[in-house]
Formats: C-alpha cells, structure tokens, sequence
C-alpha cells in the first residue's frame, strides 16, 4: 500500500515472517514500514505465535515468557493446569539436589532468576518464598555425600551459600539421634506447583483450551499445523511440554527415551505449635539417589518439607512402574519409618493425604529440551523429572529467546533432543 | 493371622456378609470403628438405657446375630478398629483403637459395609456448634436413651425426619418443630403402594408426630442459622411453603437433606476381590441390606469355593429394593433443587473453612483447580460432607453436560485421618498364610 | 455438672467433669454444657457434627491416645482431653 500524506510517500507493507515491526528512512520523504502481520492484522481464530502443549509448570511458564514479548499464545491441555505432576509435587527449588554439570549451571540460574521475579512486587513476590535448606546425613557415606555437597556450595558461590555445618545434636531442636551431620544452606526457595502454574496463566491474556487432545501436527516451512479433538490450529511454533503424556506424533526415538517414575508423598495436619524446622530437612541419600539406583541406597531418601499451612509434605520414593499414580502401604510405611526416626515430632502428626506425582525421567537424568524438527517450529520441553518447577522459569525464558531468534545457552543445548538422534 | 475375608462394618449388611462366608467354611474379620456391633441402624446402648425398638427391628437384629453366633467359629469381630484403606497391591490396613495396634493384612476379598453418610447441604450459619445431623441426635437417643438438649428443631428432607421426631418423641423430648423441604404427603398413592412392613413403621412415627401436636412443615427451608454469643442457643429462620418467614429459638439443630452411600477410598485397582455390601453399595435401607449382605457372601463363596449361589437372597433384595425406591420417590429426592443462593460468607468445605466467595472465585474450574487452587474437600472428612454439594454447583454454573469422570473427592487410601505412629508401628500379615 | 463424690469423672482441660458410664466424649461435654470443643487452626469450630465418627468435627486430644474423635470416644475414669488447639501435656504420641 503507498499512502502520500503531505509530502512524503509511505509505503507499508505487510508481513508474517518478521518477528518485528521496523520503520525505514530512506530519505526525508520516503518511509518504509514494514508490519508483522499478527500485529497489524487481527489474528485469525485459530492462528496464534506460539501454541503450547501442556498446561503444567513448563507449559505454563513458556506461556507466560511468550506474553512478555508480545506473542500471542494458546496454551492446550488434555484435562486441565498442573494436571500432571505439576499438581502432585512438593515445589522445593533447589539446586542442592542437582546432578554436576549443566544442570547445576542451569540451577544456578535458575535461583537467580527466581530471587528476581519474586522481587518487592513482580510476578511470583507472593508466592516464592526463600528459606533455609537442611540436609543431614546419618552414616558414612552419607557424611562423603555431605562434603562433597559443602564443597560444591562453596565453589558455586552467590546465590547460595552454607550458614552452618553442625552435628545433628547441635542443629534444629527434635532431631532423631540417628543423624550425623546437618548442613544449613541459605539461598534455596520453594514455590507451589499449582500456585506457579495459576499466577503465570493468570498474569496476562493467554489463551486456553482444555479438555482437548492433540493428536497430530504437522510442520512446514511457515508453520506448524496442530490437530485435536477441537479442530485444527495454526502456529508459528509449537511446544510439546507434555510430561508423562503421550498421544502426539513425536518421533518415537525421542519418545523411547522419556519413562514415566513416580513418587510417593504423604501430606499431614496442621502441627498447632510452630514447627522448629524452618526449611525443607533432606537426606543426603536424596542427594546420593539421582547418582545410584535406590536399591544400593543404605536408607531410603526422603524430604520433610514443612508447608506454610503448618502441614508437613513428606517423600519420596522413586519408582519406575508404568506410570500408575498408585500408592502402597509398606513403601509408606518405609518412608514415614525413616522420615520419623531423623525428625520424631512427626509421630504425633496424623496422615490425611498420600499420593503419587508420576514424572517424566529421562534415561540420562537431564531433561530434553530443543528443536525436534527440520524448520525448528516445533520444540520438545519434557523428562524433568523432579526438577520441573526449579527449572521452568528460565526454560520458559530461554525457548522464548530460541524461538525469537536467539541461540539456546550452552547449557540449555546439552539438553538438545539431537543427542538421541545422532 | 491373615483371615480369608475382612468385612469392613459390624452392622447389617456386613454382619449379613460375615455369617453368610463364614458358613461357607470362610474365615472372616469383621471390623468396625464403634464400641460395639451393630452399625447406625442397629446401635446398641452404652449406657444399659436406649429408645425402645419396633417388634420387627428387634426381630432383624436377634436374627442377624443369631446368624453370627452359628457360625463364630469363623468369625473375629473387632471393634474400635478402623479401615484405613486399601491400596493397589490388595493390602488391607487395620488401626485399632483400644489397645492400639494396627495391621495390614491380605485377604482373599474384602466386603465394604461401611452404610451411609448423611447427605447435608450447606446453609449460612451452619457450622455452628450446635448444629448437627439428624443421624448424630439419632445416635444419641440410641446410645443413652436421652438427648441432652432440651430444645431440638429437625430439618431437611427424607423419612430419618419422621423416624427420629417419633423417636425424640417417645424418649421424652419432643422436637420444636420439623421443617421439611417436599411434600411428602401428597402422594398418598404411592405410600400406599409401599410394603406392609414400611408403612407400619411409617404411620407408627406419623403418629406419635400428630399424637404430640409436634409441628411439621412441609416445602420449608431453613434461611439462616445464627448462634447467640451469651448462651448455647440457636436462632433458626425457616422460610415456610406460602414464603412467609418464621423464626425459631433452639438448643440443637439436626439438619438431614438425604442419604448417600460411605464408599469413599475404594480405588479402582485394588488388586483384590472388593464387593460392597448394604447402603454403602447403593442406599437401600434395613431391610434390603440384610439380603444384600447375605447375597455379597454368598456370591464371594461362590467365586472362593465354587459354592453354589443362594438366589432366595437377590429375589428377597431386589423386592426391598424396590420398595425403598418408592420411598424415594415419594420425597422426590432425585428431583429435589438444590438451594445455591447462599451467602456468599455460607461456609462450604467446613474441613478447610472455605467459603461460596472462595468457589466463586474460580473461573470455570477443573475439578484439580477447585481442590488445589480453592481447597475444597482436601480437609480431615475428605469431602464428605462438600464434595457432592459442590460437584452440582459446578455442574448447574456451567452450560454443557459433560461431567468429568473424576470425582471432587479422588479415591484412594487413606479414608481417613490416620496416626503417622499407627502407619509405622503397623503389624505386617501380609505374607502369612490365609 | 462437676466432680461428685462416687460418680466417675473425666478432665476437659483441666476441668473434672462427670460422666455416666458409657457415654461418649462427645456427649459428656454436651451434658455438662460444653457444645464448643475449641477452634481448629483454620477457623472451624470444633463441634459434634456427625454423630458417627465421619466428618472429623468433634475430633480433640486425648492423653495417651493422641487426636480422637470425640463421638467415637467412651469416657474412662481420670482420662484427660482438651481441645485439639492447644499444647500441654496432652499433645504427645500414641504410646
């Protein structure tokens, strides 16, 4: 279109593979605007930015990232937000329990970046909350585990660091006779899964659409066509944050490497005095278990995490079953044994809840996160088993980056789905 | 140590079961969380006092314990005790109470006959103290032969209001008045249509209500509940069928809005044979429940020990069925509106103090976002006494008709509030031999 | 209402209270007036609701038993109970 207002031609033209509207000088009388078409023209029905599968804490935080920089988003889920294990989690954001290497780093990160959206009043202020992490050991090779993991702090620096490494008898008031060891680490938080999910999808117009199952997408050179039991929707990218959920056509060399485990967590009353233990209390063969398969584990790992409500969320076991969210009474039994010998006024709590939070595992331990496809529209967020909420925040940041043109970090690209493939 | 069967509910229906697999050469346990056998229909007196009985209830009772002490042999009864759930592996969890012990067995098959909860409905004011079921005033009169209050209003829907007037009645406090949200008098036809033996009862209780001149409303609905600060009495305000509004000074508010069945737990892949048994299979009433009990083991016998059915059972059970659907029928209770046009301060979860401000405050939300994000039914009684009212408000607020498959309420172990210490220190039976 | 010579009695924070044998908590306290069985940490109002031990109500503290519905409760002599909200001795474990 060529207006002429005054003495100077406007030419605008309209495009869809822009990512942003830009205004050309060519001379004083002559301007060029070129317009991204989904600004300039209302957006069809059914064609969005970016359309993302699965509405738990991944999903969601992408959704989220995308509304920041102006995209327009349609977020879809066969049941509805945090369904998955986003709902059945406890929401410690931890970078303690990480394997070395990338997912240390991106931990890290991923503390920092959280200290700054909960900032006096950004987005997850209300609802991310710092506090102190414990862990303890109560033999040997857990007391290696323990020093290892100090010297780990001590190199990572800012924002963690150790406050105190006491013997058990000296740490927090109530603890078993049985733990060695305490070591407090300031600088970890923890956030409610739920509550995450709900804040991201709440905080800007993202579009939503459940029940609805995706069956099929297909990818081209300017877009991806997704296929579900609502019709069919058009996007210029296309995220498979789906967790255990199978049912798209991803590629099955990909999909072979994804297991569903599960944990069993049990949920408490209210204590009615205020609990002594002011941060989630971890065994150090929580720490040893993402290294060695729980049968060479001397006493079985587990997380007593006192809720805001006062209610305490104790875990986990770490079973590879077919996916079932089942939950049985001796490996209960097991749990709760142990979680009550290291920290006793649990005894006189009453169990009102025990559930099972499957997670998608990778085989390698780190999380497949990338392109899946030639044109690079459609990506792959999925295997974070257990490490899904620690992380989301800045995976959500990163694809957003990815698909606006920036490269992937370098630790976001060990995570590349290309290493199943090559 | 670890018995064929464990039948959970020591009152009709699984005492019925009990006696019915035990002379089947079956060993079975039967638990129940109460001081003694015999259920809510059949409580027994504590204190050496009770209400007296109607000739055919007695008769039931003597016949169903008869039955039991036929067959003890097989039979372990063990009260105090509660069913803490079973999981997918067929593992069963005990918690006794007095001593306190608990176990985990693996029986061949487990019997539910748990009965009924009490179906109540939210209304503004109704937590306060003072405020109970019909079936707890029941319980009461059953226990001690008395009640403590003095003053007592009845309210809802549903024959236990006829039931327990009588029956307050006969044990020397009458009740204020009975506020009866349908008109079950207007269908004469079908009460008439009713078993012999139901309407013996029926007009038995009727009239001992219009003998002592006791008020009763029909098509009224409690508006407002509000307790003094100063004393222990309650201030009820009832709308009454013209629409006019009365209100009422009282000790104790029994409110009673129908029945449903206590199954919550049962998972759906238990791992082991589950049949349930009585009104916690499906509301029948006493009479029904004792076939439906005797039936349940004989039909485990029959899948156990390849015994041979008893069919005098089911024909005997779908005939009491029957009739109690009448009832039913007679006060509409399939039909009946719900009143959704609450205070928006109307405590609706009362486990977790959630209000109808709270569930209206979600936007059209799944069944997940309505337990995590609002907390409904994720409190002590787990939804027992919410989910189903809230699962019809979701329901009514939304245009389409499809339902979730899910429940508010999930299903799974435990089924109740258990000790930490109860899980740790339990006795493990599991392995033994049956 | 209070301890009377010959008749059995029970503690509800602290306070001798009389019983007749085989009356449930629950049914004591209301006798002796006591309908408020305290406020849970959430609000609710501690009360007999149910009657039958499924709504968790009337749950309160008995010494040497822990959390225990009160409904579901035979009073014994010298046992000591008291609202679910409050510390003392009464908040131990089962054992």
């Amino acid at each position: 279109m060529r207006y002429i207002v005054k003495n100077l031609n406007i030419n605008i033209f309209v495009c869809s593979h822009i990512n942003f509207a830009s205004i050309y000088y060519y001379s004083k009388s002559n301007v060029c605007l070129v317009l991204k078409l989904s600004i300039r023209v209302k957006t069809t029905h059914n064609h969005y930015d970016l359309i993302i599968a699965g509405a738990g804490i991944v999903g969601s935080s992408v959704a989220y990232h995308a509304t920041l920089k102006g995209l327009s988003v349609l977020i879809m889920d066969t049941k509805g937000p945090f369904s998955g294990a986003s709902g059945a989690s406890d929401g410690a954001v931890s970078i303690c329990t990480k394997k070395s290497g990338a997912l240390t780093n991106l931990a890290l990160d991923a503390l920092k970046y959280y200290n700054s959206l909960s900032f006096k009043n950004n987005i997850l202020s209300k609802i991310y909350h710092k506090r102190p992490s414990y862990y303890f050991s109560t033999n040997d090779k857990e007391d290696q585990a323990i020093d290892d993991l100090s010297n780990k702090i001590k190199t990572l620096g800012n924002p963690v660091s150790i406050k105190s490494d006491r013997p058990g008898k000296e740490s927090i008031n109530g603890l078993g006779d049985k733990i060695h060891r305490v070591l407090e680490v300031a600088g970890e938080g923890h956030i409610l899964g739920y509550e995450a999910v709900n804040t991201y999808l709440n905080s800007q117009n993202i579009k939503h659409a459940w029940p609805c199952r995706l069956t099929r997408f297909e990818e081209n050179s300017s877009h991806v066509k997704v296929h579900t039991d609502l019709g069919t929707y058009i996007a210029d990218h296309l995220i498979i944050a789906t967790g255990v959920s199978a049912g798209l056509n991803l590629p099955n060399i990909i999909e072979s490497h994804i297991t569903p485990r599960s944990g069993q967590l049990i949920i408490t009353d209210r204590t009615t005095s205020t609990s002594d233990l002011k941060g989630p209390l971890t065994s150090a063969s929580y720490l040893l278990s993402k290294s060695y398969i729980p049968s060479e584990l001397s006493s079985p790992p587990i997380v007593i995490d006192p809720l805001s409500t006062g209610q305490f969320l104790i875990g986990s076991s770490r079973e590879d079953n077919s996916g079932s969210s089942t939950t049985d009474f001796l490996t209960v039994k097991r749990i709760l044994s142990h979680a009550s010998s290291c920290f006793p006024p649990l005894l006189s709590r009453q169990v009102i809840r025990v559930f099972a939070g499957v997670r998608a595992a990778v085989e390698d331990g780190h999380p497949i996160v990338g392109p899946i496809s030639s044109h690079a529209r459609v990506l792959l967020a999925k295997g974070f088993e257990g490490d899904g909420i620690c992380l989301s925040a800045i995976i959500g940041r990163e694809i957003i980056d990815f698909i606006r043109g920036k490269e992937f970090s370098k630790d976001v690209q060990t995570l590349t789905p290309e290493r199943f493939t090559v | 140590m670890n018995p064929d069967i464990i039948v959970i509910g020591a009152g009709i229906a699984g005492l019925s079961a009990a006696s019915e697999l035990a002379r089947n050469k079956l060993s079975v346990l039967v638990v129940d969380q109460a001081v003694q056998k015999g259920g809510n229909f059949h409580r027994q007196s504590t204190t050496g006092h009770s209400i007296p009985k109607l000739k055919q209830h007695q008769q039931q009772w003597s016949r169903i314990l008869g039955r039991i002490e036929q067959f003890q042999s097989n039979i372990t009864v063990q009260c105090q005790s509660r069913f803490i759930g079973v999981d997918y592996k067929g593992v069963v969890m005990i918690e006794q109470m007095a001593p306190n012990r608990s176990a985990l067995y693996k029986p061949k098959a487990l019997v539910i006959a748990t009965g009924a909860s009490e179906q109540v409905w939210p209304r503004n004011g109704w937590q306060s103290a003072g405020v109970t079921t019909v079936g707890a005033i029941q319980s009461e009169l059953k226990m001690t032969g008395q009640v403590s209050a003095d003053k007592i209003i009845l309210a809802g829907s549903g024959p236990l209001l006829l039931a327990a007037g009588a029956q307050l009645i006969r044990s020397g406090t009458p009740p204020v008045a009975i506020i009866e949200s349908s008109f079950p008098f207007r269908h004469v036809s079908k009460s008439l249509s009713l078993p012999f033996r139901y309407l013996l009862e029926g007009g038995s209780y009727l009239f001992d209500i219009i003998r002592s001149a006791v008020p009763f409303y029909s098509g009224a609905s409690i508006q407002n509940i509000h307790r003094h600060n100063d004393n222990n009495k309650l201030n009820v305000t009832v709308q009454t069928k013209s629409g006019s509004i009365r209100s009422f000074e009282t000790e104790q508010l029994g409110l009673h809005d129908g029945l449903k069945s206590n199954d919550y737990g049962v998972i759906d892949n238990p791992g082991i044979l589950i049949r349930k048994a009585g009104d916690s299979r499906q509301i029948m009433g006493a009479i029904a429940s004792e076939f439906d009990g005797l039936n349940a083991g004989s039909e485990i016998a029959e899948k156990l020990k390849k015994s041979t059915i008893n069919k005098s059972f089911k024909n005997q059970l779908d005939k009491y069925q029957k009739a109690y659907r009448s009832i039913e029928q007679i006060y509409n209770s399939a039909n009946q509106d719900i009143d959704f046009s609450l205070d928006d301060e109307t405590i609706i979860c009362r486990c977790e103090h959630r209000t109808l401000k709270d569930l209206k405050s979600l936007n059209k939300p799944t069944l997940r976002e309505v337990r995590l994000l609002g907390r409904f039914s994720m409190g002590s009684c787990q939804g027992r006494f919410c989910a189903n009212w809230v699962e019809k408000y979701l329901n009514s607020e939304t245009d389409s008709n499809k339902k979730e498959n899910e429940s508010l309420q999930g299903n799974r172990w435990p089924v109740r509030p258990v000790s930490l210490s109860s899980i740790i220190e339990t006795d493990d039976f599991t392995n033994h031999k049956n | 209402m209070n301890n009377k010579p010959g008749k059995p009695f029970f503690y509800w924070k602290d306070t001798p209270l009389s019983f007749i044998e085989g009356e449930s908590i629950a049914i004591a306290l209301t006798r002796s007036g006591i309908i408020d069985f305290g406020v849970a940490q959430n609000g609710q109002i501690k009360s007999i609701f149910c009657g039958i031990g499924q709504c968790q109500n009337c749950i309160v503290l008995v010494k040497g038993r822990g959390i225990s519905e009160a409904c579901l409760t035979l009073c014994q002599q010298d046992m000591h109970t008291q609202p679910i909200s409050e510390t003392s001795t009464c908040q131990t474990g089962v054992k």
